[in-house]
């Protein structure tokens, strides 16, 4: 081979060093024409130049920043695709949550209601009036007045023979 | 799924808690209705009179006294008893009529029972109104109508 050819073989597979490993035997030729070639060690001293300035000028500053739109497509694909939280899912689950809270507030007042106030129905009207003469002597009667009103009191009359 | 779980658990704390509130209120309010509650009471000897009216510490009792039997009556004396349900109270009656056992049910009903010198029975008086007027024509003090009244203090 020509020393121009051990050239542009050297240089294909410094190239294709990037993309895939090389074999041992073209790893052999590489180190040996790196070590033989002056041809060689220059064109890798310079394309190794060449690698440093374009790194150095980072080519990626000059992307553009991704917007708010940018941003939110990539949220969507990435909820579609399964690989966020779906935050719609999220609200389903915390409605639940509120019967659950009003039915504890009710049942908390329930109890109150019942250690203020106790089980027995209140509205029971109260003891009937009473206004009676249980015993009298023989021959004797008995008148009772009685108005019928709460606030009134009650007369008894004992009418007696003897 | 998880949420008939969770009415369910809150059902049971429910239930729990009303249980643990009855099994605390109930014998607390069995206690409060069955412990008897002792009540003053005025008792108020009056006699009728020949004239005068009826005094100014009888006006409250007038509407009855009138139709006792006179249009005139004197406030004899006013004492005050304080009988527990179960626990009568004997109070003597002026002119040594006898005298008259005072007592009071839990449900704040009054008994009153006469009893002459001699300890026969005169009648035994119930009422769960106020004031009780028990005018009784074998009860005289010098020839004259002689009425007992129970009746509750006023409320200061």
């Amino acid at each position: 081979m020509t020393e121009d050819q051990d050239l542009r073989r050297f240089q294909e597979l410094v190239e294709a060093s990037a993309h895939r490993e090389l074999t041992e035997a073209e790893t052999a030729f590489v180190g040996r024409m790196g070590f033989r070639s002056e041809e060689c060690r220059q064109w890798l001293e310079a394309d190794a130049e060449t690698v440093t300035t374009a790194l150095e000028q980072d080519p990626l500053r000059e992307v553009a920043s991704p917007s708010p739109l940018d941003w939110a497509r990539l949220e969507t694909g990435l909820q579609r695709a399964g690989a966020l939280n779906n935050p719609k899912v999220q609200v389903r689950k915390s409605w639940p949550l509120l019967p659950a809270a009003a039915a504890l507030v009710l049942c908390i007042g329930v109890v109150y209601a019942i250690l203020r106030d106790g089980l027995s129905d209140n509205t029971v009207s109260p003891s009937p009036m009473v206004a009676e003469i249980l015993d009298l002597p023989d021959g004797d009667g008995s008148l009772i007045f009685d108005e019928g009103k709460d606030e009134d009191g009650v007369l008894m009359i004992v009418l007696s023979n003897g | 799924m998880k949420t008939c779980l969770l009415y369910a658990s809150v059902l049971l704390s429910v239930i729990a808690m009303v249980d643990l509130a009855v099994a605390d209120v109930a014998p607390a309010a069995a206690m409060t209705r069955s412990i008897p509650v002792a009540t003053t009471f005025d008792v108020v000897h009056t006699v009728a009179t020949d004239a005068g009216g009826i005094s100014d510490k009888l006006k409250k009792y007038g509407k009855y006294l009138r139709r006792a039997g006179s249009d005139h009556w004197k406030l004899e004396s006013r004492k005050q008893t304080k009988p527990v349900p179960g626990t009568p109270k004997t109070v003597a009656l002026p002119g040594k009529l006898g005298k008259a056992i005072i007592s009071l049910d839990a449900k704040g009903v009054a008994t009153v029972k006469i009893l002459d010198n001699g300890g026969k029975s005169l009648g035994s008086y119930r009422s769960s109104r106020f004031p009780l007027v028990i005018a009784n024509q074998r009860l005289r003090i010098n020839g004259k109508p002689y009425v007992l009244i129970l009746d509750r203090p006023k409320k200061k």
